[in-house]
């Protein structure tokens, strides 16, 4: 296994150097990473992928929210836990149903990167089959701030 | 003294090796203009609004070292992918880094966008910018309201991969797993660039 373990500096190091260096490998436990690593690439894969379906589930309520007065509500009532969604003050106006945006991403990753990480935790992954759902995924969702239906449609 | 000895001492006298000043150098320049640029969001405080002088100055500074934070990490993916293995603990703690410092400035975000959307009759920035460049919250702040809440997933994944694979991730076994890996870290890198380029954009349009 390669050796990555921090070297010592050489004592001429002037002292904003050792700062720098001290900083670039803090904290200590986490520059060091784990011994046991996963033997597949699953758990990596379960990770990245899901971090994809977190922000393409926000960007589909987003469509969703915009597209219905009803919905918009129902989507910010799952974004209230987050301080400024609702202040009721007019001057210093609230975050709204970008909340229950938030929530979905937060809901779509974290269970996603659950139920994958069971799936494909002794799984070697194949490196198109990463790539493919990786690019899909947040191409899809960067393309989705955009929807031809939305209000500025007319100005075209 | 007599002059040759005089003489004697000045040529005598080490000189500082070039190596010497070129690390003098490149650090005194890092330190000189990574101060100045991360000192531009402080700018805010002369703004006439108030909302500007408090949310503005707070989130241009959380997000842009979130921006630098990222940009630096996301530009050690590049030898890492060719497998370097003697960067690879400090783009560990680099990816946590740049992961919490996106979180803050996510989180400040969310403050900052609580103003924006505040009523037209109080001056709120989303509502003048509908009216009068709508272009600027159609396009820009859609994409930029979205896409920086990207690099919080990337991020952690990125984070918990790099310390659970351990050294183990440059073996040849694991080469699937470095370049998703370093590829995803330049996404980090894009979606941090972009989200600070059109914020920028859009607070030069209007103010908070």
């Amino acid at each position: 296994m390669t050796n990555t373990r921090s070297k010592k500096l050489p004592a001429n190091t002037p002292i904003y150097g050792k700062v720098w260096e001290t900083l670039k490998q803090f904290p200590a436990g986490l520059a060091k990473g784990s011994d046991k690593p996963p033997a597949t690439s699953g758990p990596a894969a379960a990770a990245l992928i899901s971090a994809g379906i977190g922000c393409f589930t926000m960007m589909v309520t987003h469509h969703l929210a915009d597209t219905s007065k009803e919905r918009e509500k129902f989507i910010w009532g799952l974004g209230k836990w987050i301080p400024g969604s609702d202040t009721g003050d007019k001057l210093w106006g609230n975050i709204g149903s970008y909340t229950g945006k938030e929530t979905m991403l937060l809901v779509g990753w974290l269970v996603s990167w659950i139920i994958l990480h069971q799936l494909l935790k002794n799984k070697q992954v194949k490196t198109s089959t990463i790539f493919l759902w990786i690019f899909g995924l947040f191409v899809a969702s960067t393309a989705m701030s955009w929807h031809p239906m939305f209000p500025y449609l007319p100005l075209v | 003294m007599t002059i040759e000895s005089f003489d004697e001492t000045l040529t005598e006298r080490e000189f500082p090796k070039q190596l010497d000043l070129a690390q003098v150098c490149i650090y005194g320049l890092s330190i000189l203009s990574g101060g100045i640029f991360l000192f531009m969001p402080f700018f805010n405080l002369l703004h006439p609004s108030p909302w500007q002088r408090s949310l503005g100055a707070i989130h241009g500074f959380g997000s842009l070292l979130a921006t630098v934070v990222a940009v630096y990490t996301g530009h050690l993916a590049f030898p890492l992918l060719r497998g370097s293995a003697k960067i690879l603990p400090q783009v560990r703690a680099l990816t946590f880094w740049a992961t919490s410092i996106a979180f803050l400035a996510i989180a400040t975000g969310n403050w900052a966008y609580m103003r924006y959307r505040a009523d037209a009759e109080f001056g709120g920035a989303r509502a003048w910018l509908k009216e009068h460049s709508p272009l600027a919250q159609y396009v820009l702040m859609e994409y930029h309201e979205f896409s920086v809440l990207f690099t919080l997933p990337i991020g952690v994944a990125c984070t918990w991969i790099l310390w659970n694979y351990g050294d183990a991730i440059l073996e040849k076994k694991h080469r699937v797993v470095l370049s998703a890996t370093c590829v995803a870290l330049m996404g980090l890198m894009f979606f941090a660039m972009g989200g600070l380029v059109t914020g920028l954009g859009i607070a030069k349009i209007h103010a908070l």
